[in-house]
């Protein structure tokens, strides 16, 4: 019996022991980081528009992130609007696989002026004039990221909350609806597959259809301060920050947020992982 | 399952025979409003038993309620009602520490000391909900709280002087038998007394966004009319009243 009491009590000490805690996560390095950047091609500015001189079909950039995903944007109407194709890229020196699209060749060891050689898939190769960035940072927020799991809580009616299984806007629409909340009724059938936040303050979003959003942003400790209008959703973020946590091999990505012409608000968080 | 208090406990009646007047220990069992429970007994000079133990519900007692309204949607009350069977059972998963003094040389005796553990005191389960209810729940703290497969399964804490899910609950009550008895291998004993519970909370299971999951504290208004409800059968749980019957046997 002592000696049972004697283990107990030397025992006693490590019942009380703190429980480990994984609230933050290690990743490793994105597989592209030494051949990332930013493409500006020399006849437009940064921006989403065009010049009005850019005649339909110029391409305006090319991001290239850390994990392996451009988006490429192309002038697609008279007014110079820019729309953006994903896609992930392969590197072979300094020629770039973009699939689905064609081939970039051109220096990658350093920012400034490139002379930059794309060739299409099927086409005649074309010598574009462009400004390669290479990123200013690194942090381990910057890489492409799968969506996994989204939750919404909407403060309407009432305040619930939903887990979706990545992130369908059709399907979170019709969530919104049932729960007395204003939401449109002809949300495409469009799910965001990945959200890239990159070394040259950019933020993609990607859709199943493999066209994007771009984005600046800007990030102070784990703060995200950038513009996002999901003009599908009908969503506007009007805080315009979110904010970024680790979690168990994931990055927790929360906004607020509010739909437009209602009085409906919220806030989304986003469950990623890594892409590579 | 609630383990460090009952290690807490468990160290202490393993150092129960080191007192310096340990010359009688028992052995016992029990059943009553705290659950099964075993405890070991000691005698600390002639007029107090010095008794620690734990005690569990083991869901032998549980009741139905069986007219609950709920909103068809969970979100939504322009959806109309419909009512769900409640069943309720104790849910005490706790330790005990409890000192009873004998006035005199009779089995008549006060009872004064803690219950101290899990603070859940009963468990709920909701069923046959609408199956909006498995999508749409309640986030707390970041953990979402939903019905799974139709089924929402919540728990009434009651943490005493405690906090959160660890409560501390004292006791104070009357008694006839003795938990220890130096003339006699097994004796008896009936109690009865009440635990002061503190104030009652809702929890529930949540799902966190990685998978994890853990009991979280519902706010007071999350549930709409349910809250009211839950308010007003709280209002009178102040004190848990606590019967029970033990069999001892001495050890030495």
């Amino acid at each position: 019996m002592k000696k049972i009491s004697l283990a107990l009590v030397v025992l006693l000490p490590l019942l009380f022991a703190c429980q480990p805690v994984n609230d933050d996560t290690d990743f490793k390095d994105p597989a592209f980081l030494q051949y990332c950047g930013r493409l500006t091609t020399k006849s437009v500015l940064p921006g989403t528009k065009a010049s009005t001189s850019a005649p339909v079909g110029t391409i305006t950039s090319i991001e290239l992130t850390e994990s392996g995903f451009y988006a490429m944007g192309t002038v697609v109407d008279e007014a110079g609007t820019v729309t953006y194709r994903t896609g992930r890229y392969g590197v072979e020196g300094n020629v770039y696989t973009l699939y689905g699209v064609g081939t970039l060749h051109f220096n990658n060891s350093a920012s400034g002026s490139v002379s930059l050689i794309f060739t299409p898939m099927y086409g005649e190769p074309q010598q574009l004039p462009a400004d390669f960035l290479r990123p200013k940072s690194t942090n381990k927020a910057f890489r492409t990221w799968n969506v996994e799991k989204t939750r919404i809580t909407v403060k309407g009616f009432t305040v619930v909350s939903a887990d979706f299984n990545g992130c369908n806007l059709a399907e979170i629409a019709e969530f919104l609806r049932n729960n007395g909340n204003k939401a449109p009724e002809d949300v495409p059938n469009l799910s965001v597959c990945n959200i890239s936040l990159t070394g040259t303050d950019t933020m993609i979003v990607g859709y199943n259809d493999n066209s994007a959003l771009l984005n600046e942003f800007s990030l102070n400790g784990n703060v995200l301060t950038y513009t996002w209008e999901e003009r599908p959703m009908g969503f506007t973020f009007i805080t315009e920050e979110a904010v970024i946590t680790y979690q168990d091999g994931k990055c927790l990505l929360s906004i607020d947020g509010w739909i437009e012409n209602s009085t409906t608000s919220g806030s989304v968080t986003f469950v990623l992982s890594p892409t590579d | 399952m609630h383990l460090r208090p009952l290690f807490l406990v468990l160290a202490f009646m393993a150092l129960l025979p080191f007192h310096a007047g340990a010359q009688h220990m028992s052995l016992g069992a029990g059943l009553g409003t705290d659950g099964v429970t075993v405890e070991l007994n000691t005698s600390i000079g002639r007029h107090v038993h010095l008794r620690a133990g734990y005690g569990k519900a083991f869901g032998i007692i549980n009741f139905k309620v069986s007219k609950i309204s709920v909103p068809l949607h969970p979100g939504n009350s322009d959806w109309g009602s419909t009512t769900v069977p409640l069943r309720i059972q104790p849910g005490m998963n706790e330790g005990h520490v409890l000192l009873n003094i004998h006035p005199g040389k009779g089995p008549f005796h006060i009872t004064v000391g803690t219950y101290l553990g899990n603070a859940c005191c009963l468990s709920g389960e909701l069923s046959y909900l609408p199956t909006d209810y498995n999508i749409v729940g309640i986030d707390v703290d970041g953990y979402l709280v939903k019905a799974k497969d139709g089924v929402l399964q919540g728990a009434l804490y009651t943490p005493g002087f405690g906090k959160g899910n660890f409560a501390v609950k004292p006791y104070l009550g009357i008694g006839f038998g003795h938990a220890v008895r130096a003339d006699r291998r097994m004796s008896f004993s009936i109690d009865l007394g009440a635990q002061y519970l503190g104030k009652p909370t809702l929890w529930a299971l949540g799902e966190g966004l990685t998978g994890r999951s853990k009991m979280v504290q519902i706010p007071e208004d999350a549930l709409g009319g349910l809250s009211e409800k839950t308010r007003q059968f709280t209002r009178y749980m102040v004190v848990w009243p606590t019967i029970s019957a033990h069999f001892y046997v001495r050890l030495f």
